[in-house]
Parts: structure tokens; C-alpha cells; sequence
């Protein structure tokens, strides 16, 4: 506790104040565009932090971390183009609100749902810090699989209008994902010879084809209906957010909780967070249960906050067993690792008690990162507003340039570009016909995930399938994933059975 | 007045553009006239890039060039290697890899660039890979893993960070010195190794050192024995590496800058001397035992023997795997 103190007391020094508010606004730029991710930003970062003091540096570096999950809002909120992939979720009902001219309302609560779930996630994990770093390391291949594959069919489930659809895209994007070398034998699968493809399909590269250029190409071929987003309504308040933040505030605990648990669980994080709080609002929504006139996918706001408020609810969760156990959670945590490691520092069970002058440090700037990244981000809302009042036609073709650029910047490597295009057509296909984009995307991510894990446990057990009902964590995913799948079989036997009464299909047509 | 200003500007451009063609031709006897770019074909933030990134740090005391360090990722890094190979060899365009070079084609067949598309400039810095255990398993030697090992074949997990690794070699060397059989079981990286390890998931973990150090320092892990001969700063034991259990390859993680093959003699000498005065230097040599590699210098054909030494180490493990 006395650490804690004095931690926050270096922490609010002007001068490591200033450098962790310019942090976020250098992350929060950083996620804005896409193709630019938060490990590059530190891995560039982090030669310039070693001449700094070590808490002046990881002031610095926490804050661009930070950032960046806020920063991906502003793109797939103004122009459907998710500037981190995490943020994909967030265009889903962000895009439809600027749209019909509520940016600056959208942007105002994507910022502070982000806000919420990052300092909730702070307060939860701070007086968790030597239990959750032991826990993280107890969940084993077996778990992880089990999880992965809750989280898919969680998503998959709810994402199309079409339950069958959904299972659909989920399973094209499991099997995309299987392209390139297979890790755990290192034989090349789908790669048809082209080596481009051994190392698997640019992820980022196909996020954004799926969303920003699928998108682009929709709106050319409507853009004869399509009306240019009135620009008067786009005001933000920051009343008005306070007030919607409350009414909504179950939703914002649940994202919350989503982004705290998955942060924790090593390689899953906050992509798949993202995805999954969506899930929950569309539940809801299906049930009737959002206190809104709106169809999900028209913009409803709770769809926007849970995401929002469960990627940044992910950094209290990925952060601590890196300080605790030096174990990463993701890929900004590993390079962050690796700065403390040039600091002579050696992050792990030591670490607390051999420096806990930074440990702590650390652990306050993530927790006051939230803070001056909501200042820094509220700045930028009126600005980046200004988007939305360039012409459609204009806009559209600078989405597509960006897009491209995107891609390229991921890897420096050209092909990228031409996946990410394949993917936008991919993408405008399936939005033709109904089948969910963000159930192929979630499919992408998760593949690896479930793969690995699910073959690496038997590869430890040699065989034993029961290594997926032993432990608590794996049971409770299997019981889940059960009563899913037996709710889909009900779906599919009910609207069978209503086609049959002659009320026609419940396939509803596209939403746009 | 306005003739006047013109005469002026046109006497002010022709002098800056003479003076600039002056210096231009000056200074090129001396290489580099233009920033050197680096060619890094795996993930930023990664060893490699960690490494690379501390080396070049004190170039400004050496050229007047900056030095770029560029990603170009994807491809399991054939896409990178590749532009470094077809890049023009002038100096100006170098790759640096690690062990990759040579463990890559024993795996991977067809594949369109290889070392031999490669002049090495130097290696500059050794890492070792490390057999760890958990305290609760009571192994405190090598030799104590290896009676574990003989006594139930194919029983033990080893977790290595990916297949065809350096890593999984030295494994595969400890099969073949020992007639022992294990369970290898890859977890696509370090960490997650480290973290199966102190998680209670697998019996051993062989991961590249410093990955697990602060562990064994806080007694959270059992050190058993190093691929090769490395100091560490902060490793308060004694480090025994395989040579000294009478294992003969020397598998240390090894990371070179290289230049494509064609590049000039003349400009490739010059490499060597500005690499090697970035190696040497007080700079590097504290930013790497404090990452936790050992910084180390061997320039030019010095360089190529000792990969193809540790290229054919690697290939006649390779061929052991089952």
C-alpha cells in the first residue's frame, strides 16, 4: 500500500504526467490509422525510451499502449475502417450512428465506455495482482481450446440473422485460417506453392478488407440511394454521454467483465473481447431487452459502448501477468517486457520486490493512462468530426487509399495490399447474401487459437480426450458450449417449422 | 529592383547546387553517402529486432548515415529475406537473421532464397537455449532428468517454442547423447513455454535464454543445462553448457547481419569495419548482457565458418527427428 503511494506521487510528477498524456495521444493517432498497430508503435518507441529514465520511459510507452485501443474507435466509427482489429466490433453500430449524424454522440461514448471499462478493469486487477498472475499460468492448452471454441460459437451464434449462416462464415473463417504452416508439425497447408502464404493469411490485411474496402464497395453500389450523413447533429455533449453512460450502465459492467476475463487468458484477448460484448448486446437486443426503438445493426449505442468499454477492459487483465510472472498477454505487453528487460529489469515473481518503485509505477500509469487518454481523445473528437462533412464520393476513394496503405504498412510487404482486396470482395459477397462478416472475422482469429491449443493437448496427454471435460475451466466451456448448440437446434427446428405454416422464411433481407 | 532579385536567386541556387555536387563527389570515396537500410523479416519487438535496433544505437559515432531498421514481415519470413536477396547489392540494403538462414531449408523444401543467396557482415550477438524444470519435480541435474527420462520413455513433456527451432534441435541432441525418448511438445513462443512450465503443464521447458532467467534467480525454476557457452549478468548459478556434458554441437541462437551476394569486396571490408566498431562498442556490449545475450563479434569469413559449423549441427539433428 506504501508503495502504492509513493508510486503515485512519482507517477503525477508534471513532467511523467506530460509524457504519459503525450503517449495517448500518440497512441490514440496511432490507432486512428489502420495498418498502424500498437506493438509497432512501441517497438519504434522503445530505442527512444531507453534514454530516458526507466519511469519516464514506461510513462511514455503505457501511454501509447493504452491509447491505441481507444484510437481504433475514431476510424470505425467515422468511416467503418476498424484502425485496430480490435475495434472491428465498435463499427458495427458506431458507423450506422455517424451516419445518420450522430458522430459526435457515438465518438463521445465510444471514448468514454473505453474510459469505464479500462479503469474498471485497473481497479479490479490492482488488488489482484499476486492472485491473478499465478492463475493465468494454471490455464492449460486444454482451456484454452475449450474457450476458444465457447467464444466462436457464442459469436457465430448471434452475429447472422441466419443461425445456420453464421455457423457458416465461422467455419470459412476457421478453415482460412488454417492456411500456411501448421505449427505444431510445420507442414504447409493450402499454400498451393506460393510462399507468400507459409507464415498464414495477414490478419490484419484481411480485417481490413473484410471491413473497410467490403464497405466501400457497398456503398458505390448504392451510392445512388445512400444519402451524404447530415453533418448538424454531430455535436457532442458531454452531458448528454454522462447521462447515456449511466442508463447503460449493466451493459458497461457486463463489456467490462468480458475484456477483464479474456485479458488474463493468454493469446485471445482483445479482439475476441470485442466480438463477444457485441454478442451479448445483440442477445438483448433479439430478446427485446435494450430500452431502444432501433434494430441491431441500425446504430444502437449499447452495441458501441459494450465492445469499446471490454478491449480497453483488457489491459488491466494482459498487463499484470506481465509484471507478475514476466509472461506476456499480448503482443504490446511482450514488447514491453522486453523494455524492461533493457532497463537490466527482469519482470516476473522478483520484480515487485526487487524494484517496486517502478513495478508500482507501472501499475498506476496504467491505471491514469485511461484518464489522460480521455482527455487526449475528447480533444481530437470535433476535429475528426470534420470527416464526415467531406463529400461521399471523396471519402470513399481516400477509404480505399487508406486501406491499402493499411495493408501495406502491416508488413511492408505489397501482396498484402492484394489480400486485403480479395478479402473486400469476400466481404461484399457475403453482405450481399446475408452471411456475417464478423463471424468469419471472429473464425480468423480464433482459428490458431483453437487449433493448437485443442491438438497440444493431446499431444500432452497423448490422446485422452477427456482432457477437455477434467479441469473446472474446461467443464463449465463444455456445459456452455452444449446448451449453444442445443439453442441453435431449437432456432433452426422453430423457423423450420413456421416456413412449413406458411409465415415464410425468417431469413430477413440485408439491413441497409 | 526585381532583375536584381532574380540575379540573386539564380547566383544563390547555382552556388548551393556547385557546392552540393562538390561535396556529393567528395564524399563518395567514403561509404555510406545514404541512410543503410535493414531488412528485418520478423515481428518488431521481436529477439532479432531488440537486437539489431541495440547494435546500430551508436552508429551516429560511426557514420554520418543513419541506419533504418526496416520490418518486412509474413511469409515465416521468407517474404523479407527475399526483398533483402533481390535488393541491390551496394551496401545499401542489409538483412539481419538469426539461426533461421540455416534451419529454414531443412524444413522447408523449394523455397525461393536460402544463405547461400548471402555474404554474412558479422555476428553479433550468441544466445543459449536452456533445459528448466519446476523445483516440485526434484531434478536438480541433467543427469537426474536424463534417470527420469530412461526410467519412462516417451513420458516426460518438453515444451520447446516451435518446431525446427534451435531449441528443439538442442532437445533432440540431449534424445540422441542420452538414448533417452521425450515428449516434445511446441508452444509458439517463449513465453508461453515459460508459462506452461510454471503452470505445472509440462515436465521441462527449452527455452532461448533470458526467456525464464528471472525464474530460476527467484527459484521458480531448476536450471539443468545450456545449449552452448554463455555469460549472463544477472545468473547467479554456474552455467553448464552441453559441451561440458560431452554432447559435441555447439547450438547456440546466434543473429548476423547480412548483405546480399554480389555486394562488392570493397564495400563489404567497409561493412565489416563499421559493424565491427558498433559491436565492439561500450554501447552494445551493455545494452546486450543487459537484455540478457552475450554481445560477440566475428566478422566477415570468420562469420561464415561459424555458421556453416552450427548450419551442419543443425542438419545432422534435423535428421534424427523421427
Amino acid at each position: 500500500m506504501e508503495h502504492l503511494f509513493t508510486a503515485f506521487a512519482s507517477v503525477l510528477f508534471p513532467v511523467n504526467l506530460a509524457l504519459l498524456f503525450t503517449g495517448s495521444a500518440l497512441g490514440l493517432l496511432v490507432g486512428v490509422l489502420p495498418g498502424l498497430s500498437s506493438p509497432m508503435a512501441l517497438a519504434i518507441l522503445v530505442p527512444v525510451a531507453f534514454g530516458m529514465e526507466p519511469v519516464s520511459a514506461f510513462m511514455v510507452l503505457i501511454g501509447t499502449y493504452v491509447g491505441t485501443k481507444t484510437g481504433g474507435a475514431f476510424s470505425a466509427i467515422l468511416m467503418r475502417t476498424p484502425g485496430t482489429p480490435a475495434a472491428a466490433a465498435t463499427a458495427m453500430e458506431g458507423h450506422p450512428m455517424a451516419l445518420r449524424g450522430e458522430a459526435g454522440r457515438a465518438l463521445g461514448l465510444a471514448i468514454s465506455a473505453s474510459f469505464v471499462g479500462g479503469t474498471l478493469s485497473w481497479l479490479l486487477a490492482v488488488p489482484l495482482v499476486g492472485v491473478i498472475g499465478t492463475y493465468a499460468v494454471r490455464i492449460s492448452s486444454a482451456d484454452l481450446a475449450m474457450i476458444g471454441i465457447l467464444a466462436l460459437t457464442a459469436v457465430a451464434s448471434l452475429s447472422g440473422q441466419d443461425v445456420l449462416k453464421g455457423l457458416m462464415a465461422a467455419l470459412l473463417g476457421l478453415v482460412i485460417s488454417t492456411i500456411g504452416l501448421d505449427e505444431l508439425s510445420g507442414t504447409p497447408r493450402l499454400t498451393m506453392g506460393i510462399y507468400q502464404l507459409y507464415g498464414g493469411v495477414p490478419f490484419l490485411a484481411a480485417i481490413i478488407g473484410l471491413f473497410a474496402i467490403a464497405t466501400v464497395l457497398v456503398d458505390i453500389s448504392e451510392v445512388s440511394v445512400r444519402k451524404q450523413p447530415t453533418a448538424q447533429k454531430n455535436s457532442f455533449s458531454l452531458l448528454g454521454t454522462l447521462r447515456e453512460m449511466w442508463i447503460m450502465r449493466k451493459i458497461l459492467l457486463v463489456g467490462t467483465a468480458i475484456g477483464s476475463a479474456l485479458g488474463i487468458v493468454p493469446g485471445v484477448g482483445s479482439d475476441t473481447a470485442g466480438w463477444l460484448s457485441y454478442a451479448y448486446v445483440k442477445r438483448l437486443a433479439v430478446r427485446g431487452l435494450l430500452k431502444t426503438d432501433r434494430k441491431i445493426g441500425e446504430g444502437v449505442p449499447e452495441g458501441l459502448a459494450a465492445p469499446e468499454a471490454a478491449n480497453n477492459a483488457v489491459t488491466g487483465g494482459a498487463t499484470i501477468p506481465m509484471l507478475t510472472l514476466g509472461i506476456p498477454g499480448d503482443g504490446s505487453t511482450a514488447i514491453m517486457l522486453g523494455a524492461l528487460m533493457l532497463f537490466g529489469l527482469q519482470p516476473g515473481p522478483m520484480f515487485f520486490r526487487e524494484s517496486p518503485d517502478l513495478a508500482y509505477s507501472i501499475l498506476v500509469a496504467l491505471g491514469l493512462a485511461n484518464l489522460t487518454t480521455l482527455v487526449a481523445a475528447l480533444v481530437f473528437i470535433r476535429p475528426f468530426v470534420a470527416i464526415l462533412k467531406i463529400d461521399r464520393a471523396m471519402l470513399l476513394g481516400s477509404v480505399l487509399v487508406l486501406a491499402l496503405v493499411g495493408s501495406y504498412a502491416s508488413s511492408n510487404a505489397s501482396y498484402e495490399m492484394l489480400i486485403a482486396l480479395l478479402f473486400g470482395f469476400l466481404g461484399y459477397f457475403m453482405h450481399r447474401f446475408g452471411y456475417s462478416i464478423p463471424a468469419l472475422a471472429l473464425g480468423l482469429i480464433l482459428g490458431p487459437v483453437i487449433e493448437s491449443n485443442f491438438r497440444r493437448a493431446l499431444l500432452i496427454t497423448r490422446g485422452d480426450y477427456l482432457v477437455f471435460l477434467t479441469s473446472p475451466v474446461s467443464l463449465v466451456c463444455f456445459l456452455l458450449i452444449l446448451s449453444l448448440a442445443a439453442k441453435f437446434c431449437f432456432d433452426i427446428i422453430q423457423s423450420r417449422r413456421r416456413q412449413s405454416a406458411g409465415e415464410g422464411p425468417t431469413i430477413t433481407t440485408s439491413n441497409h | 529592383m526585381r532583375i536584381h532579385n532574380v540575379v540573386k536567386f539564380l547566383t544563390l541556387t547555382s552556388a548551393i547546387a556547385v557546392f552540393a555536387a562538390a561535396t556529393t563527389s567528395a564524399v563518395s570515396a567514403e561509404f555510406p553517402t545514404k541512410p543503410i537500410r535493414i531488412i528485418n523479416a520478423f515481428k518488431p519487438g521481436g529477439a532479432t529486432d531488440t537486437a539489431i535496433r541495440g547494435l546500430t544505437q551508436s552508429s551516429d559515432s560511426f557514420i554520418d548515415q543513419p541506419i533504418i531498421i526496416e520490418a518486412v514481415t509474413g511469409g515465416g519470413g521468407v517474404t523479407g529475406i527475399l526483398k533483402a536477396a533481390k535488393s541491390k547489392p551496394d551496401g545499401y540494403t542489409l538483412l539481419v537473421a538469426d539461426t533461421v538462414m540455416t534451419t529454414l531449408p531443412l524444413f522447408q523444401k523449394n523455397l525461393p532464397v536460402s544463405a547461400e543467396d548471402f555474404k554474412p557482415v558479422g555476428v553479433f550477438n550468441l544466445r543459449g537455449a536452456w533445459l528448466l524444470t519446476r523445483p516440485s519435480k526434484g531434478w536438480n541435474s541433467l543427469d537426474e532428468f536424463v534417470k527420469a527420462a530412461q526410467a519412462a520413455p516417451g513420458e516426460l513433456t518438453v515444451g520447446v517454442p516451435a518446431l525446427s527451432s534451435p531449441q528443439h534441435m538442442t532437445v533432440i541432441a540431449l534424445e540422441d547423447h542420452y538414448e533417452i525418448d521425450v515428449n516434445i511438445v511446441p508452444y509458439g513462443g517463449g513465453a508461453p513455454t515459460m508459462a506452461a512450465l510454471l503452470g505445472d503443464q509440462i515436465d521441462a521447458a527449452m527455452p532461448g535464454a533470458p526467456a525464464g532467467l528471472d525464474s530460476i534467480n527467484a527459484g521458480d525454476a531448476v536450471f539443468l543445462v545450456a545449449s552452448t557457452n554463455i555469460e549472463l549478468k544477472k545468473f547467479e548459478g554456474e552455467i553448464i553448457s552441453l559441451k561440458d556434458e560431452g554432447v559435441n554441437h555447439d547450438l547456440g541462437i546466434w543473429t548476423a547481419v547480412w548483405a546480399p551476394k554480389d555486394t562488392p569486396n570493397e564495400v563489404m571490408a567497409r561493412l565489416v569495419e563499421i559493424f565491427g566498431a558498433m559491436a565492439t562498442s561500450l554501447e552494445w556490449t551493455d545494452f546486450a548482457r543487459g537484455y540478457g545475450v552475450t554481445p560477440i563479434w566475428k566478422p566477415g569469413a570468420e562469420a561464415a565458418t561459424y555458421i556453416e559449423e552450427s548450419g551442419k549441427s543443425m542438419a545432422d539433428l534435423a535428421g534424427l527427428i523421427k
